[in-house]
């Protein structure tokens, strides 16, 4: 059984013992332990690990096989309950469809109807403050199918964001953003885990390094490391060197902008050791689990 | 979830709904009804099937987009389900009583297109949830054709597969009943 503890201090928000989901025969997530406070917290992982399955049953949209879940300190089996973490949490899908008609303004205020927001005026600025705080002030009257896909990403990611939820899950909130588009994407997710806990999956490690407190990495519906994103670095600390030939023995190889080859392993003796990154820590460790060569 | 809740949220999924199989299907069950009523003919197995292809485009309206986005908000997906039917049966059922109108004795009834709608709503209501409502609307089309194909074989299984014509209200029933099971999901 994997078990992971991100937690800050604080009180948790999310407790999870025991968390299994299969599709048929294969288990997406896997006898999973976990428990979370507030701050932002990054699932790392190749596709198909199961972050996503994971996400999606900390939103309460997917139930477990087994396994028991506490989300704010309610459980999501029970509706009553399940109704209740609904009105303090947001969540972004991987890839959502929106309204092709609608302009983000509409939407973000629909959403927030549906969110159980009955006061229009508090609706409007409200949508508006979101939409604002994902760049999107000067589009938020223009029609969503005239818009671009980071654009739509943005949308509704705004929609996630409604009324400052205490718990957010964001499934890939960066996939379709530019590089100025993440670093605002950033300050405002640091700005919500003030506020609460922030899960979100991504495959970028750079993400990790400048946003979450803590990182999981997944593989296989297992936790194979929890940490901070120092620790998941120093995963690789001393197994990083680099040469100008490809050396045949290091767990996996790569050759740089520079032209020389850096490789990830047990250094053979007189190589010259490098700082190692996030990614050398996530590469080493998927590596060493039976993951690529 | 609440009545303020559903009314301030009537507009807009009448502007999230997909119109165009009601409005293609409703134009071609007023065509038809139109062309018997000009020939005075019976109505036939193609009124049985545009009936069928109502109850099939009622149930599509339950396709939503956007539905893994709205997947975490507090207003059940039920509860949304039930508004999208009820706005596209304030449209459906004038059209029907329209068609009903210009058909003679019973041609087309209400009761065996509602339990085709019925049992279509069922089976979205237990499709998995990454399951395309598409499937559930294939059911009313797919039970109405295997009527009209196979409705000759007699016996117990003839008489199921006619349920939905010879007792909707029970087929109502049972898939009311089954609806209301899986309104957790």
């Amino acid at each position: 059984m994997s078990t992971v503890t991100a937690s800050t201090g604080l009180a948790r928000t999310v407790e999870v013992t025991g968390l299994t989901k299969s599709y048929g025969a294969r288990r997406a997530v896997d006898a999973l332990d976990l428990a979370v406070g507030p701050g932002v917290v990054g699932l790392l992982g190749p596709n198909g690990a199961g972050k996503t399955t994971l996400l999606r049953m900390l939103a309460t949209v997917l139930a477990p096989d087994t396994g028991t879940l506490s989300l704010l300190g309610g459980d999501p089996a029970v509706p009553s309950q399940r109704l209740e973490i609904r009105r303090r949490l947001g969540y972004l899908p991987q890839s959502p469809s929106l309204y092709p008609s609608f302009t983000p303004m509409e939407l973000v205020d629909y959403v927030a109807v549906l969110k159980e927001h009955t006061d229009r005026d508090w609706r409007r600025r409200e949508a508006a403050r979101v939409l604002e705080a994902v760049g999107l002030a000067d589009r938020m009257h223009q029609k969503i199918k005239t818009l671009s896909g980071g654009m739509r990403q943005r949308v509704a990611l705004a929609a996630a964001l409604l009324g400052d939820p205490e718990l957010l899950v964001l499934d890939e909130p960066a996939t379709g953003l530019d590089p100025e588009q993440r670093l605002e994407l950033r300050a405002l997710l640091s700005a919500s885990a003030r506020r609460g806990t922030v899960l979100l999956s991504t495959h970028n490690t750079t993400e990790v390094a400048a946003l979450c407190q803590r990182v999981i990495v997944m593989r296989t519906g297992r936790v194979l490391f929890h940490g901070t994103p120092a620790e998941l670095r120093d995963v690789a600390a001393g197994r990083v060197w680099e040469e100008t030939e490809q050396d045949a023995g290091a767990r996996r190889s790569w050759m740089t902008a520079e032209g020389t080859w850096r490789h990830l392993g047990d250094p053979p003796a007189g190589a010259t050791v490098a700082a190692p990154t996030i990614d050398d820590g996530y590469l080493l460790l998927a590596a060493t689990d039976g993951g690529p060569r | 979830m609440n009545a303020t809740t559903l009314r301030q949220a009537a507009y807009p999924t009448t502007r999230a709904i997909t119109w165009a199989p009601l409005v293609a299907v409703g134009g071609l069950l007023l065509a038809l009804g139109t062309v018997l009523r000009l020939l005075d003919g019976p109505p036939g197995p193609v009124l049985v099937l545009g009936a069928a292809a109502m109850a099939a485009a009622l149930v599509f309206s339950l396709r939503d987009p956007a539905a893994p986005l709205l997947a975490a908000v507090p207003t059940p997906l039920i509860v949304r389900r039930v508004l999208r039917l009820a706005l596209v049966g304030a449209v459906a059922l004038p059209l029907w009583g329209l068609v009903a109108t210009m058909l003679p004795g019973d041609g087309l009834a209400l009761a065996p297109g509602l339990a085709l709608t019925a049992t279509g709503v069922a089976v979205a209501t237990w499709l998995p949830i990454d399951r395309d409502v598409s499937v559930a609307a294939a059911v009313p089309l797919f039970w109405a054709s295997a009527t009209e194909l196979l409705g000759g074989v007699g016996g117990v299984a003839g008489d199921a597969l006619a349920r939905w014509a010879t007792d909707p209200w029970w087929v109502v029933a049972v898939a009311g009943l089954l609806v209301a099971l899986g309104r957790h999901r």
